[in-house]
């Protein structure tokens, strides 16, 4: 498969990302891949890469970048930013990102708010389960890890 | 003349701007703050890529400073105040109080082996413990020890006073004071250094947290035979031999995120190379790994050492920075998350981690800068115009080495020889002469004399005494025929037991000399000295080393060390049966030098060598002068390089002491350093000039190449040419709205495999002017690894900014480019990130195609018997330390000759080769070795061996006699041919087939 | 290239090889040819140097018997420059040591040609003329050629013990050499290895002819039982030294012992009468004349990688000391640390004067 690289017309999408406060230093990427080892959401879905999205966003891939689930990935955990040695600032490019989406209609703004709900969920989520955990630990056998293994199924599609 | 220049800072850049500058004839004072002088290079294990042991071919160097007579060694020392004045500056120099007598001490190290307190060894980066009186190595020079007077038991509780108890040279003194020097000086040279980042700053690494976590010169350390761990790898936490180590690249360089660290430090792509080597030698079973960003082997035959390291000894390179660490807590083994080649993360577990930590300038240099008036960039470094290296905003200051930026060991070097012949500018002349003519005794004529042999065994202290039998070796040593004099002495090398050594020679009319005691190495120029105080020749001395031959090495055993030691005594005496006096020769020098090559190297070695006050021949086989530069308009620091390649050609041409002989071709060099004899023709016309030194500046050429469809394309250029494109506003730029740049055309593999260094810069310096005037254009840049380093790599971060885009790609998948009917190009490349192909649409393409030798290199080589490299560039002396010399003396090279470098190196190498050729032009006379080989001439055959094996061009074939001739004055008595010769025709004066013969018949028969 | 030269063909190899030499004197391709003769009693041979083609009578190459190893005597015609062209038929490992001669600058090889021929080895001197005697009737050239015969049919246990190690029995590197073996007739061959090699045959009338099969399955055969006779290791070499008696013969006749004055020479070795006496009494003994060893290994040392195994000190030597396999056995496994093989080529470096990085790898290796 081949991606073939078009020149952009009118404002090109780097210039647009780095346009929006946060997304300034976007083009400082020297593709070190620190961001994406830094990723908690990488080491769950092996696909995702930070990297690759900044990477394409620089290819001016705007339609596959803005309308692709991974944008709403990042869990603004911040670990990426903080060691970048550029300064790039991705979960901010996220930010952008996101709202670039909703204002040029590639997501529709009730997305967005459930999309706000839901990660809301999913900490409340995440939170309990652990929960659980921390509470069995003195006592934890292996029928307890499955079981709140398999409350995390459920939420699963 | 008393002229004086004060050099700050002891490492490799002060040490060689010091020996420069001595051996022009000037007096030079340098300070050192730490107790001993030889800097960084003196923690290194080895050098890249030659991997020669880092203090063997320093110390030389060290005790050559120390020992010269126009040089003072403040170590241990601050500078309180310098002032300016008129025509110079006014210093106060504060020697800080070591607590110990520097005349006295002899560095026997007996202080140190009784003091009862251990302290943090800094020398070592804390791994081990030294005690509170020490020296930070055993070759430190001065040999002096300190006190630590923070941890002194002496001074912190008034108690102990065991080394003042113990030092029978009564060196150690308590009531020692600061003391203070107000020297004046004509003019000064920083070469202050810099220091290494603090990996703490990134907490991620985890150092100083987890113990296997160090950095690069802690594991350069704990490499050292003589580091922490006696050269045995084993990591800290648990003493084993680590199995798997990684190294992490880029911590604190290309980094702007934890602090102003946007700079690449430039030599750790190569240093962890090397310790990976390193490594794999010392352990066959080690495996390393390098993560990295950018592979940056720039260097002379930096990437064959990469290759060498990836066939060889099985290091892996993995284009992945690396996020964090995470000690295992029951192994304390380290993991380390990565992005496999093929786009995967992988986790592997690592026993040792070493961070390749970048450079950077220490507060208190900032601090001594800021003092001495000296402007710094905001990275703290003192940048310096590209065609003044070494240049500051302040009249009578010089910079050099990693102060003006990150640089490795030659390039220092280079910059601070470079440093001393701009600092001398008027204070040379060819009027007086730099050679050192000692005041001494008339030499007595032995050779009528009876042989008489004195002996004398020194205890060093109890450094030799508490093991070797001294009184028993006297005795054995008095038993010998002609042997006339034997005594024992505590310090032989005291000022009182030299001059006992004098009289004993008088008074008992000694024809031969025997010193058992240390290091020749060390002190067998003091021992000679006395010798001539009492009028005997010098080489009638010999000097056998008792203490680290037998004291040292045998010390469990006292019997058979005493045994070894009469044994040696023995075969001295032996040996001094047969010692004959031997004379250095003496030849007049000629006061001029030969310049070939009239490009910028060669106009700036010839302005040099003519603004010290020197006559300079520059032959040029053009019209004109200029060569390379004559093609470039700008570089990234410089915007109009015409006018000011205009204004030094302006100075060339008329400066009284410049001949400058353009149309000019050299037919034949003959003669030797000192005496050169060159045929000149120029047409018609034919010439001879005589000149003492050569400095070979002959260039290069851009590479011809035929990828990439260039021959055939007018479309597809090389960065120069579209350098020009831009300039000239070209047409074809305006059809052009896609610009795609390919670097490593034809370089880095099979017939070229070496980089050319300068194209990544320009390819840098070629977007930003085109982003500049055409800011809506795109570009595409497709590298293998980028190699903008030191100060360069800011200039690709703005490069990016302006939104070039970059794509990597592999050699063994090199982008395929094809023209479209409308005449536009697709290049297809794999996009790693991506990881799937891509087709990019470009109008213009240009190719980094880098820089050739030139094909008549091989000729001059030829005519001046001088080595080229594998790929036709000129062969240096020594990669490291003598990167402008060549092995036969008076000879030298810069440039574009030697290698692939840009217009600033160019110039500090050009301006360096013109302070190298100035130490030979500025003497009178120059003295050949004592120690030379003799040709027996009814032995010789004529066979050549000795030919082919000297290193220094000193011998050939006499074609009527068809017998070998040295020529003494180049001969280095190395002793190759010596060695070499089957008919025993050579001999090597002072080492005599005789001489060595008879050391062992004395204690054999 | 493998030529056959017309009109050469004789009644049996001498008489061919005669003829051979006899085209290249007429020709004035040559001034002069150094060649085995046989003396006129018929005894023996001699090199000869040759300049009229009359006297080409006797010649015998093939004799099996070597008197000096005849690089000595082509050093001593080639020391200086002269402007005559002179033909030097040579056994092959008098070829392979006047081409080290050469690489030691102690033959001048710009007038000489080096002919080289396929040798069927030799006997030891006493043996020879013991045979020689006892032939009484077949004649003298009926000798080598009974012998020659012989050896083609297999047979050589009796003759010396390098010619039975030597693999080196055709004069592959020789400018031209004249082969016999594998001929069915009487018939020789030319083979030419050098632009020099062609230059000689320019103009003599023949034709080229393709490889001679016959003949290499032949020199394979006998190579592969010399091969299984050479051995690698000398048992009781101090014990052959004790039997030296340093009388130099074996330095005398070495062709490759170039120095004009050897380090070697009995007033280099010896001692001050005090000093023999001094060892004595450390000793309790000293065997004499003294370091018998010690002038063994440092010959060794010294011609080991030229060492061309002619077997001449043997031959040479009273005390029956086996020299040329301890030099056979030495010399190759020295030769083989540095691939070198003594007078394989002129282009080949000696490996004295030549630096390799990779060289010698195994002593550095070595751990502690």
């Amino acid at each position: 498969m081949f991606t073939v690289i078009k020149p952009m017309r009118g404002p090109k999408f780097k210039n647009e990302v780095a346009r929006y406060p946060g997304g300034e230093n976007i083009k400082r990427c020297f593709a070190c891949g620190t961001c994406t080892l830094s990723c908690p959401v990488s080491e769950a879905e092996s696909n995702y890469s930070p990297r690759r999205v900044i990477h394409k966003i620089l290819l001016g891939l705007k339609d596959e970048v803005l309308s692709s689930d991974e944008i709403w990935y990042c869990m603004t955990c911040y670990r990426c930013q903080v060691r970048c040695p550029q300064d790039v600032k991705y979960p901010e490019i996220m930010r952008v990102l996101r709202q670039m989406a909703l204002e040029q209609g590639y997501v529709k703004s009730e997305f967005v708010d459930a999309m706000k709900e839901i990660e809301k969920v999913t900490q409340d989520i995440r939170r309990k389960i652990l929960k659980r955990f921390i509470e069995k630990r003195e006592s934890i056998t292996e029928k307890d890890i499955r079981e709140i293994i398999s409350l995390s199924d459920k939420i699963q599609p | 003349m008393n002229k004086r220049i004060l050099v700050i800072g002891g490492g490799i850049g002060g040490v060689q701007a010091g020996l420069d500058l001595a051996q022009m004839g000037i007096k030079v004072t340098l300070v050192e703050a730490k107790p001993s002088i030889g800097g960084r290079m003196a923690q290194l294990d080895k050098t890249f890529p030659t991997n020669d042991c880092s203090t063997c071919i320093l110390s030389p160097k060290l005790y050559e400073l120390a020992s010269h007579p126009n040089v003072d060694i403040f170590s241990y020392s601050t500078l309180d105040k310098v002032d300016k004045k008129e025509n110079g500056f006014q210093a106060r120099i504060r020697k800080k109080a070591r607590f110990v007598n520097e005349e006295k001490c002899t560095a026997c190290g007996l202080c140190s082996e009784k003091c009862p307190v251990k302290i943090p060894d800094l020398f070592n980066k804390e791994i081990t413990t030294t005690k509170c009186i020490s020296i930070p190595y055993a070759q430190a020079v001065p040999a002096v020890y300190k006190i630590d007077k923070k941890h002194c038991l002496y001074f912190s509780k008034g108690k102990c006073g065991i080394c003042q108890k113990v030092c029978t040279a009564g060196a150690i003194d308590y009531e020692q004071k600061d003391t203070i020097e107000t020297i004046d000086f004509d003019a000064i040279i920083v070469a202050a250094g810099a220091e290494e980042y603090t990996p703490r700053i990134r907490p991620e690494y985890g150092f100083g947290i987890y113990d296997n976590v160090v950095t690069s010169i802690e594991y350069e350390r704990i490499l050292s035979a003589s580091g922490p761990t006696g050269g045995h790898i084993i990591r800290p936490s648990d003493k084993t031999a680590p199995g798997s180590i990684a190294f992490i690249q880029c911590v604190g360089s290309r980094d702007i995120s934890s602090g102003n660290y946007a700079y690449c430090s430039s030599y750790c792509c190569m240093q962890a190379t090397k310790d990976a080597i390193i490594t794999r030698e010392h352990d066959q079973n080690a495996c390393s790994t390098i993560f990295y960003i950018d592979i940056r082997a720039f260097g002379k035959d930096f990437d064959k050492f990469v290759d060498r390291a990836q066939s060889e000894y099985n290091v892996k390179y993995i284009k992945s920075r690396i996020s964090e660490i995470i000690e295992k807590p029951k192994t304390k083994n380290l993991a380390i998350k990565y992005i496999t080649p093929d786009g995967r993360i992988n986790t592997k577990e690592f026993e040792l981690v070493v961070l390749s930590v970048g450079i950077r300038i220490p507060d208190q240099i900032k601090e001594l800068m800021t003092e001495l008036g000296v402007k710094l960039s905001e990275y703290g470094f003192c940048p310096c115009d590209a065609f003044e290296p070494g240049i500051t905003n302040v009249d009578g200051i010089y910079v050099c080495g990693t102060l003006m930026g990150p640089m490795d060991i030659p390039e220092t070097v280079m910059s601070a020889s470079a440093a001393a012949s701009m600092a001398a500018r008027g204070l040379l002349s060819p009027e007086i002469s730099s050679e050192i003519i000692k005041e001494k005794p008339a030499e007595i004529a032995i050779e009528e004399k009876y042989l008489k042999i004195g002996v004398v065994v020194c205890h060093c202290g109890v450094n030799i005494g508490s093991v070797v039998d001294v009184p028993e070796v006297v005795k054995f040593a008095g038993s010998f025929r002609n042997v006339v004099f034997a005594d024992e002495l505590i310090y032989a090398c005291s000022r009182d037991s030299i001059k006992y050594i004098i009289d004993k020679i008088k008074e008992h009319d000694l024809t031969r000399f025997i010193m058992a005691s240390c290091s020749p190495r060390t002190h067998e120029t003091l021992f000679k000295s006395a010798l001539e105080e009492a009028g005997l020749n010098k080489y009638l001395m010999q000097m056998t080393n008792i203490r680290d031959q037998c004291s040292w090495v045998h010390q469990d055993n006292h019997e058979e060390a005493t045994e070894k030691a009469k044994d040696l005594v023995c075969m001295a005496v032996g040996r001094s049966r047969y010692l004959q006096p031997l004379h250095e020769l003496d030849s007049e020098v000629n006061k001029a030098c030969l310049v070939i090559g009239g490009g910028i190297a060669g106009m700036m070695s010839a302005l040099f060598i003519a603004d010290n006050g020197f006559r300079a021949f520059l032959v040029e086989k053009d019209t004109e002068l200029g060569g390379n530069l004559l093609k470039i308009n700008y570089t990234l620091e410089e915007k109009n390089i015409s006018w000011l390649l205009g204004k030094i050609r302006e100075r060339v041409q008329e400066h009284p002491l410049i001949d400058v002989c353009l149309n000019t071709e050299i037919r034949e060099i003959k003669g030797y350093v000192g005496n050169f004899t060159t045929n000149l023709t120029s047409g018609k016309e034919e010439r001879n000039i005589e000149h003492g030194a050569v400095i070979v500046a002959t260039g290069g050429r851009e590479h011809e190449t035929e990828s990439y469809g260039y021959r055939d394309e007018s479309y597809v250029v090389t960065q120069r040419e579209f350098e020009t494109m831009l300039l000239n506003k070209n047409p074809m730029l305006k059809y052009a709205h896609t610009v795609a740049m390919i670097q490593c055309v034809d370089s880095r593999e099979s017939d070229k495999n070496y980089c050319s260094r300068v194209c990544c810069g320009e390819m840098v310096k070629n977007i930003l002017q085109l982003k500049n005037d055409y800011p809506d254009k795109d570009v595409y840049v497709l590298y293998r690894d980028i190699r903008t380093y030191g100060m360069l790599e800011p200039y690709y971060t703005q490069a990016r900014k302006t939104g070039a885009l970059f794509f990597r790609y592999d050699i063994e998948n090199k982008p395929v480019i094809q023209k479209e009917e409308n005449g536009e190009f697709i290049i297809t490349v794999y996009d790693e990130i991506l990881r799937r192909y891509i087709k990019l649409r470009a109008q213009l393409i240009v190719l980094s195609v880098g820089i050739d030798p030139l094909e008549t290199n091989d000729q001059l080589a030829r005519m001046l018997k001088v080595p080229l490299n594998e790929d036709g560039f000129f062969h240096e002396a020594h990669v490291k330390l003598r990167p402008v010399d060549f092995a036969t003396a008076g000879i030298f090279v810069s440039g574009l000759a030697h290698g692939p470098k840009y217009i600033n190196e160019s110039v500090s190498q050009a301006i360096a080769a013109a302070s190298r050729a100035l130490t030979i032009i500025t003497k009178d006379k120059i003295r050949s070795e004592a120690h030379t080989a003799v040709i027996n001439e009814v032995r010789c055959t004529g066979c050549g061996f000795c030919v082919d094996v000297c290193a220094y061009n000193a011998i050939e074939i006499d074609k009527e006699k068809n017998i070998a001739a040295v020529n003494t004055l180049m001969c280095k008595g190395c002793g190759s041919c010596a060695a070499t010769c089957l008919s025993g025709a050579v001999d090597l004066s002072g080492f005599t087939n005789k001489q060595l013969i008879q050391e062992f018949q004395e204690l054999f028969l | 290239m493998v030529w056959k030269i017309q009109g050469v063909e004789g009644e049996n190899y001498l008489e061919s090889i005669k003829n051979f030499l006899n085209q290249l004197l007429k020709s004035k391709n040559v001034d002069a040819v150094l060649v085995p003769k046989r003396f006129p009693d018929g005894n023996n041979t001699a090199q000869v140097l040759i300049t009229d083609p009359g006297k080409l009578d006797d010649i015998d190459p093939l004799a099996p018997v070597q008197m000096v190893n005849s690089a000595q005597i082509v050093k001593e015609l080639t020391k200086d420059p002269v402007k005559e062209k002179i033909a030097s038929v040579l056994r092959p490992c008098e070829v392979r040591a006047t081409i080290e001669l050469i690489k030691l600058k102690q033959i001048l090889d710009a007038r000489l040609y080096i002919i080289g021929y396929d040798c069927p080895g030799v006997y030891n001197v006493k043996d020879y003329i013991e045979k020689l005697e006892k032939s009484n009737g077949i004649g003298k050239e009926g000798f080598t050629l009974s012998y020659v015969n012989s050896f083609l049919s297999g047979k050589q246990d009796t003759i010396r013990e390098s010619c039975q190690l030597c693999t080196h029995f055709t004069g592959n590197s020789a400018d031209i050499n004249i082969a016999w073996v594998g001929s069915n007739s009487s018939d020789v061959f030319i083979e030419v290895n050098s632009e020099k090699g062609q230059s000689l045959i320019e103009g003599l009338a023949g034709e080229k002819i393709g490889d001679l099969i016959e003949r290499n399955q032949k020199i394979n055969k006998i190579l592969d039982e010399r091969k299984k006779r050479q051995e690698n290791e000398i048992d009781d070499f101090l014990g052959f030294m004790q039997r030296c008696i340093r009388c130099y013969n074996c330095r005398e006749v070495c062709p490759l012992c170039y120095c004009k004055e050897c380090l070697l020479k009995p007033e280099k070795m010896g001692y001050s009468s005090d000093r023999y006496l001094r060892r004595a009494t450390k000793k309790g003994q000293i065997k004499m004349p003294v370091d018998t060893v010690l002038y063994h290994l440092t010959k060794i040392n010294h011609m080991a990688f030229s060492c061309v195994s002619c077997g001449l000190c043997e031959q040479a030597c009273p005390m029956d000391i086996p020299l040329g396999r301890i030099y056979n056995v030495f010399g190759r496994k020295a030769q083989a640390l540095f691939d070198y093989e003594p007078g394989r080529s002129l282009d080949d470096e000696l490996p004295v004067a030549t630096f390799k990085e990779d060289e010698l790898k195994e002593i550095e290796d070595v751990k502690e």
